[in-house]
């Protein structure tokens, strides 16, 4: 029988979880080896963030579960099909995380506190192809950034990369 | 806090306009401020060097460019045409050691039956090639999306002569050479436009279509042993920019430019060309002048007729 972890959000929410799904944590499973993971886990996490993180953690255990049964045969075939079905529904999860940004910049920090390099490499990417293309003034405003360059500091360094800010 | 943010709490200042303000702001940690920098095209990196000195210093640091330069290493592939009695073998080949060294990774069936040269080149989320044979006019072969297995053939309306040529597609036009001229064509359209005339004599060897720093650019052999840089400016005219001898193994005894291929890209480290000719392979930096010659993995790649540069 699988072993069972319960996890706190900060909001006082509880998630039962497989041993397995949540030790991708690296956060986590340290606990568990360390004897730290008695009773419920407290994480500093919200219960809606929490919820993401699982969903990611449970898509990313039940692949590795199904490459470790299957055998040679028909393996390829198999896997581009599977392959198509994680793009899928990373696609899915990354739209759900573009309309709501707030998720996504709490999922990203939630990631980091878990210590998920997988998820943290996906946000990562997904927040660089957010930025990407968008001109300094939208970047300071988003990430609440003040323009400390004197007007000619700004100019000199515009100047010297002029190709870069065309359209 | 430096690269971070300030909350504004809902109270603060009790102007509505902060609400709206609010909604947008996200903090990020430093640490992954650097991972999510790394993962930015060229471009958009030294844009943002203008967002605010820690920004600006964060994407100047040399670990930072080192870094940067290996991921735009990482996304070039050659791709190596090996003649056979029925066609060509064609292999990929990809960039490793810091780009020292190319190695053979995988063997593609991705070019169809017999032909000559296949300069591709990637825009407007289709991947374009063209392709020229002897029994074949010459043909623009366009997939509209990684996903889509019809190659979809854009015939040119105009006769033109068979050469070995490159193409690059920059601002969304694709442009390729011809004897003496340079042919482009809006590529979301699918309407060819005008010609372009070249700044060389018109039956010079030149070869090498390139993108550097957002402008079509050319690169030039203007004699055995001398390579010529022009860029074109946007008045229409051409102007040399860099000159350079690539210290050749032997130099070449017929002029037969179908081996040279050439492609630009941007790093924080500034514009790299990478370059195939007279079966040498290097890199070029603009910026410092180096040359840095690539080690390939396959006594083959010598002898093959045809290598290009396909950047993703």
């Amino acid at each position: 029988m699988a072993i069972m972890y319960a996890l706190k959000s900060s909001d006082n929410e509880i998630f039962e979880v497989e041993q397995k799904v949540i030790e991708q944590s690296e956060t986590i499973k340290k606990m568990i080896e360390d004897g730290a993971a008695t009773g419920e886990i407290p994480l500093q996490v919200s219960s809606k963030t929490l919820a993401k993180v699982l969903e990611w953690c449970k898509q990313r255990q039940h692949k590795t579960v199904e490459n470790e049964n299957d055998d040679n045969k028909g393996k390829r075939k198999k896997e581009r099909d599977e392959d198509d079905d994680i793009k899928e529904w990373e696609n899915k999860f990354s739209d759900e995380l573009k309309a709501d940004k707030d998720v996504l910049f709490d999922l990203l920090l939630a990631s980091n506190y878990l210590d998920l390099p997988a998820l943290l490499s996906f946000l990562c990417q997904l927040v660089a192809d957010m930025v990407a293309g968008k001109m300094p003034e939208e970047i300071r405003r988003m990430f609440n950034i003040e323009n400390d360059f004197t007007p000619e500091e700004e100019k000199a360094i515009t100047a010297e990369h002029g190709w870069a800010f065309q359209p | 806090m430096e690269g971070g943010f300030i909350p504004i709490s809902p109270g603060e200042g009790g102007k509505t306009q902060n609400c709206s303000y609010k909604r947008e702001v996200h903090y990020v940690p430093h640490h992954l401020l650097h991972d999510i920098l790394l993962k930015l095209p060229t471009k958009s990196l030294l844009r943002f060097k203008t967002v605010s000195k820690n920004w600006c210093t964060k994407i100047s640091e040399p670990d930072f460019e080192e870094f940067q330069l290996q991921r735009c290493l990482s996304k070039i592939l050659i791709l190596h045409q090996f003649p056979r009695l029925t066609g060509f073998d064609s292999f990929l080949y990809k960039f490793e050691d810091k780009g020292l060294r190319a190695r053979k990774f995988a063997a593609t069936d991705l070019l169809i039956g017999r032909g000559c040269t296949f300069p591709a080149t990637r825009s407007c989320n289709s991947l374009i090639l063209l392709r020229n044979s002897f029994f074949v006019r010459e043909r623009i072969w366009r997939l509209h999306s990684d996903n889509d297995e019809n190659w979809r053939m854009l015939n040119i309306p105009f006769p033109q002569k068979i050469l070995p040529y490159e193409a690059v597609a920059v601002g969304g036009v694709l442009y390729w050479t011809t004897t003496g001229f340079i042919q482009s064509m809006d590529i979301s359209r699918e309407e060819f436009m005008g010609r372009i005339e070249v700044p060389c004599k018109r039956d010079e060897a030149y070869f090498g279509l390139m993108e550097i720093k957002g402008s079509l650019s050319l690169m030039n052999r203007a004699s055995d042993n001398k390579l010529e840089i022009w860029v074109l400016k946007n008045e229409g005219c051409w102007i040399k920019q860099h000159k350079f001898s690539p210290s050749l193994k032997s130099a070449p005894k017929s002029h037969n430019i179908s081996v040279g291929f050439c492609v630009a890209f941007e790093s924080c480290k500034g514009t790299y060309l990478l370059v195939c000719y007279d079966y040498t392979t290097f890199w070029y930096s603009l910026n410092t002048e180096e040359l840095t010659p690539i080690a390939v993995d396959e006594s083959q790649y010598c002898s093959g007729q045809f290598c290009l540069l396909w950047l993703l």
